[in-house]
């Protein structure tokens, strides 16, 4: 399985539902944003390109943050295909968010959850570790667990009946967002990416990032 | 993140194919956008509501917990507007309603400038004393100013008390700064207030017009309709004509640059093109419309308008000066027909006014041939065409367009002002707080309509004065003169009037006692300002939103009920019950006593506009959120029906009123043209040929009340950004939307900032214009960036000769800076254009 996100930049707006959606659902202290918005303008008057760039983390098949992690708290999880951190196993050395090209990774100086009134649901994290966007795995990998130890199939996938997705795909006002299993040749997503022409960021890296920008 | 432009764009994947977005099409529901703000409490039940900000008047669910705690949010997923979305302000409603700063405590102001605590009582006491005491020497001493985003109940019943029981028309509502255009607009056009379509011609348009509208920023759900459609609908063009390349902008297909205040001439040249190319309709015309001048609303036009009329004039053989004053003064105005209509555009061709506008002919070519060729055409406008002393001319400009192509009254084609605030259509305009209305669209002047209104109020006859009050511009300039008791509820003009230096030291007078209710009081540990709490003499807290329940209208004449969900805090009131408190109090508790409920409010309300225009009559609490609220004209014979309410007026298959107008008999049968569409505002109005037929109006180009010169060469404009409201009392409260856009910025081109002394982005630049300056950071964004860096506060690019400053930052009050002049017929301040100067600090 490789959950992955396909952002619609054709839709998006710009307006940060996204962020606001992700702080509120995970706790998130209003310094340390896991997704953000880039805005990009280039041209010249009155031909200018504007150009919106959401970025969560991108759950790299081959996440350098995890193999320099010294403690193994960084992890690539067998189920889901998604880059997780073990909260517990954190000491807070700081070696992954240097090593990640994307810089999605945050440091929690405070302990999360004090600005923001917070999800009961949200992952609990200790002051003094690293954290980053986790495609809402308290939501969604909870979700493909159940399903898998019930036998039955699982609801994350875009435009399924009470589908579970992350917060900021639910939020977004432009459905720009769209999630889902890659591995899953009738996913949403599959058909997508099969059908367009897409891009990611840095792919000169070498990091094989999951998160695909088509237009 | 460091990365290059070109390694981002230049990587491409998979094979070149159709897109597949269009075909799937969009789960538009959906399910489970629960947004949790609580620790560990469950949810007990969903209560329905409407969205505290903006005239979007989005539907959403409130997560009650089993004490009454507000625990989580959602959008309302059958909600006929926004279908279940939610923008960063709607989705945060909760640290609004939570915060710490909400204001607990009456206080009053002490001779020595500081405020005293005392209770509510005394504070009810002091202000229907001052009220008496005034009102004893001189009844229009007194005046009422609301904020558009009260409840239509509560706005119903300070009106009543200031119209109805004082007998003073001095009762204005900040709606006048942000929409008294677009009323105007209709008003002369149609003869009724209020859009003929709705929302639902967004989905299903071809070409969608943006004039002086940030849609993606300011109504961020509707835009997202607009999107939507276009993801099904590969044929759907987006336009965008706006002097910032804003987010809007970028998603449009074309985007048209015009100059601030150029807007008739940019709209005239596409009559031409509309015009000389052939792309009329002229069955349409024949049967729809009558052409006009001025005539109808008599004498109103501000100077420059009538400069730019005579020079029109003076060429054709149309001119006749020594009639000029007589014919505008006398209500039928000047005689107008297509021939002379066709005469006078023949002077707007796009090459001869490509340098006024700052379009290209080419552009403005292509824009209306796709606007006019389409086969549906919604055109949408905010407070770009609104806030200028042209206001009602470009509005009937805009009417000009969908009428000469025959683009209105059908599903999909729609031309409307969006409101800016919750409830600037329902609460204002409809239930008649302006200084020359009453209740459910009657007036001031009509005696017949007066009777009417003092039978529902249960006051005595001649109760209603006659005469028109002062509106928001003049009633600040009378403060302290005329004026001695101001009573302000939920707005804050001490940050929003335009000139505001001037009317900061008028509020400040010491001959005018001020009373503010608000739900933030004067003082602050967050060490925000509240501009108007901070000038009161008196300050009454007051609760909020869903502590008191109500109903809100938005732009589309869709009214919905918002449960009073929310347990009331301490001691707090709504505004409705501080109106009845200080009613009492002053010796008027009879004409209140029937008042138990905001229900008794509503449903006295909506009885009194049955058989009008706006009828409510069938829209009960029940039936609202039954049905996701319901769009006026509904009778009440239709209450309780699914699809009872009207999606388009003024076309008999739909309009529920023009249905009841032809049983009735009051307008004939025959009179109805073969396509059902009859503009009923105009009925019996001059010669029957012209009964029932929409006013095209020759608007000649006139520029801002203040140009551009060698002192002040720059436009300012102002406006919102996404994350902030209005004056950021409430988002400003908000950790994410504050960390977002911490303070306000002053955004300026590339090239201004080299031309003005070398600014770089982040520089304090001294923004100076006749009336007064400020300084503030400037945003100056680099298109020659290659890297995807993140910057705190977001901004667009604007043209050159532009700035933009957005009005949000209590601490930094751009309104010192921006013009008071009115339009002459709306009186609504030119906020959008004035001549500015800045220079590096």
């Amino acid at each position: 399985m490789r959950l992955v996100m396909v952002i619609d930049q054709s839709k998006c707006l710009g307006c940060k539902s996204c962020v606001v959606a992700c702080n509120i659902e995970n706790s998130i202290e209003t310094n340390n944003n896991w997704t953000e918005v880039f805005d990009m303008v280039s041209g010249q008057f009155p031909n200018y390109h504007r150009e919106f760039v959401p970025r969560p983390c991108n759950h790299c098949s081959k996440p350098p943050c995890v193999d320099i992690c010294p403690t193994k708290a960084s992890q690539k999880d067998k189920l889901t295909g998604t880059v997780q951190i073990d909260q517990k196993r954190c000491t807070g050395c700081r070696y992954c968010m240097s090593a990640c090209p994307y810089k999605v990774r945050v440091f929690n100086w405070k302990k999360p959850g004090k600005v923001l009134n917070e999800n009961p649901a949200s992952p609990k994290r200790p002051k003094g570790t690293t954290e980053k966007c986790t495609f809402c795995f308290h939501k969604t990998g909870k979700e493909i667990f159940d399903a898998k130890k019930e036998g039955r199939k699982h609801r994350v996938e875009y435009n399924a009946k009470d589908a579970v997705l992350p917060a900021c795909v639910e939020k977004c006002v432009g459905k720009s967002r769209i999630f889902g299993d890659l591995d899953d040749p009738d996913s949403f997503v599959s058909r997508l990416l099969s059908k367009n022409q897409y891009k990611v960021l840095l792919k000169s890296k070498g990091t094989k990032p999951n998160v695909f920008y088509i237009n | 993140m460091s990365i290059s432009r070109r390694e981002f764009l230049g990587i491409t994947g998979a094979a070149v194919g159709t897109t597949l977005l269009g075909q799937a099409g969009y789960n538009l529901l959906q399910p489970g956008q629960v947004y949790y703000f609580k620790k560990g409490l469950e949810i007990k039940e969903w209560k329905k509501g409407i969205c505290r900000y903006c005239g979007t008047g989005c539907g959403l669910k409130m997560g009650i917990g089993a004490n009454g705690e507000f625990v989580a949010i959602k959008g309302w997923e059958d909600y006929p507007v926004n279908f279940g979305t939610l923008c960063p302000k709607g989705l945060t409603l909760c640290h609004v309603v939570e915060t710490e700063e909400r204001a607990e405590d009456c206080l009053l102001r002490q001779p020595d400038g500081t405020f005293k605590k005392i209770s509510l009582d005394e504070a009810t006491n002091i202000a229907a004393e001052k009220l008496n005491t005034a009102i004893a020497k001189d009844k229009d001493s007194v005046a009422l100013y609301l904020g558009a985003q009260l409840f239509t109940e509560e706005i119903y019943l300070g009106n009543k008390l200031f119209k109805g029981v004082i007998g003073t028309n001095n009762v204005e509502s900040n709606a006048r700064l942000c929409m008294a255009s677009a009323v105007t607009g209709f008003l002369t056009t149609f003869g009724i207030d209020e859009p003929i379509g709705n929302y639902a011609d967004i989905d299903t348009a071809d070409c969608i017009f943006l004039i002086g509208s940030n849609a993606a920023e300011m109504h961020p759900p509707l835009f997202g309709r607009i999107m939507w459609n276009r993801s099904k609908n590969k044929n759907v063009t987006i336009i965008s004509a706006d002097p910032r390349y804003t987010p809007t902008a970028a998603h449009a297909d074309i985007w048209l640059p015009f100059l601030p205040g150029s807007d008739l001439y940019l709209m005239n040249a596409m009559t031409y093109v509309i015009l000389n190319e052939g792309l009329y309709d002229q069955k349409f015309i024949d049967d729809h419309v009558q052409f006009a001048i001025g005539g109808a609303g008599g004498y109103a036009f501000t100077d420059k308008q009538h400069q730019a009329m005579r020079n029109f004039l003076k060429g054709t053989r149309f001119h006749r000066p020594a009639e000029y004053k007589k014919l505008f003064d006398n209500k039928k105005g000047y005689p107008a027909d297509f021939e002379m209509f066709k005469e006078f555009i023949s002077a707007y061709k796009p090459e001869n006014v490509e340098k006024i506008t700052g379009v290209k002919a080419k552009t403005i070519y292509k824009t209306t041939r796709i606007f006019a060729k389409s086969k549906r055409t919604v055109t949408l406008w905010t407070m770009g065409p609104n806030q200028r002393t042209s206001g009602t001319w470009c509005n009937n400009m805009m009417y000009n367009l969908h009428l000469l192509t025959g683009k209105i009254g059908t599903p999909g084609n729609a031309a409307m002002s969006l409101t800016g605030q919750s409830n600037a259509c329902g609460g204002v305009r409809e239930s008649g707080s302006l200084a020359h209305l009453l209740p459910a669209h009657r007036s001031v002047k009509n005696k017949k309509h007066r009777q009417e209104i003092e039978k529902v109020w249960e006051v005595p006859a001649g109760s209603i004065s006659p005469k028109v009050g002062l509106h928001t511009v003049k009633l600040f300039d009378s403060l302290g003169s005329k004026v001695k008791v101001l009573y302000i509820a939920c707005s804050n003009p001490a940050q929003t009037m335009p000139n505001l230096d001037k009317y900061i030291k008028k509020m400040k007078s010491r001959n005018v006692f001020i009373i503010v209710q608000d739900i933030f009081g004067p003082k602050n540990n967050d060490g925000f300002h509240n501009r108007t709490p901070e000038l009161a003499d008196l300050f009454i807290p007051c609760s909020f939103w869903a502590e008191k329940g109500g109903v809100f209208g938005c732009s589309e004449r869709r009214s919905c009920y918002t449960t009073k969900a929310l347990k009331n805090r301490a001691n707090l009131k709504a505004d409705w019950e501080l109106f009845k408190m200080v009613a009492e109090k002053m010796g008027h508790g009879k004409y209140f006593e029937k008042y138990k409920t905001t229900e008794d409010i509503w449903d006295e309300y909506r009885a009194c506009s049955y058989g009008r225009d706006v009828d409510l009559s069938g829209a009960s609490y029940e039936h609202m959120l039954k049905y996701g609220g319901a769009q006026w004209p509904i009778p009440r014979e239709n209450e309780g029906i699914k699809d009872g309410d009207t999606k388009i007026r003024c076309n008999t298959q739909y309009d529920r009123h023009l249905q009841r107008l032809l049983k009735k008999g009051e307008i004939d049968q025959k009179l109805i043209p073969a396509d059902n569409i009859y503009f009923y505002g105009q009925h019996k109005k001059g010669p029957k040929k012209k009964w029932g037929k929409a006013k095209v109006f020759l608007r000649p180009g006139t520029p801002p009340a203040e140009e551009v010169d060698n002192l002040f060469p720059l436009s300012l404009t102002t406006g919102r950004v996404v994350q902030h409201w209005h004056t950021g009392t409430m988002t400003m409260r908000v950790p994410s939307l504050k960390k977002m856009v911490p303070e306000c910025f002053i955004e300026i081109n590339e090239l201004d900032a080299k031309k003005y002394g070398d600014i770089k982005d982040g520089d304090p630049v001294l923004i100076t214009s006749k009336r007064g300056s400020l300084e503030i950071k400037a945003r100056v964004i680099n298109t020659k960036q290659r890297d995807l860096t993140n910057i705190p506060g977001r901004a667009s690019i604007v043209r050159e000769g532009v700035v933009f400053v957005p009005f949000f930052d209590s601490s930094k009050l751009i309104n010192i800076v921006t013009n008071a002049s009115v339009d002459a017929k709306s009186k609504q301040p030119e906020y959008k254009v004035c001549a500015v100067n800045i220079k590096k600090v």
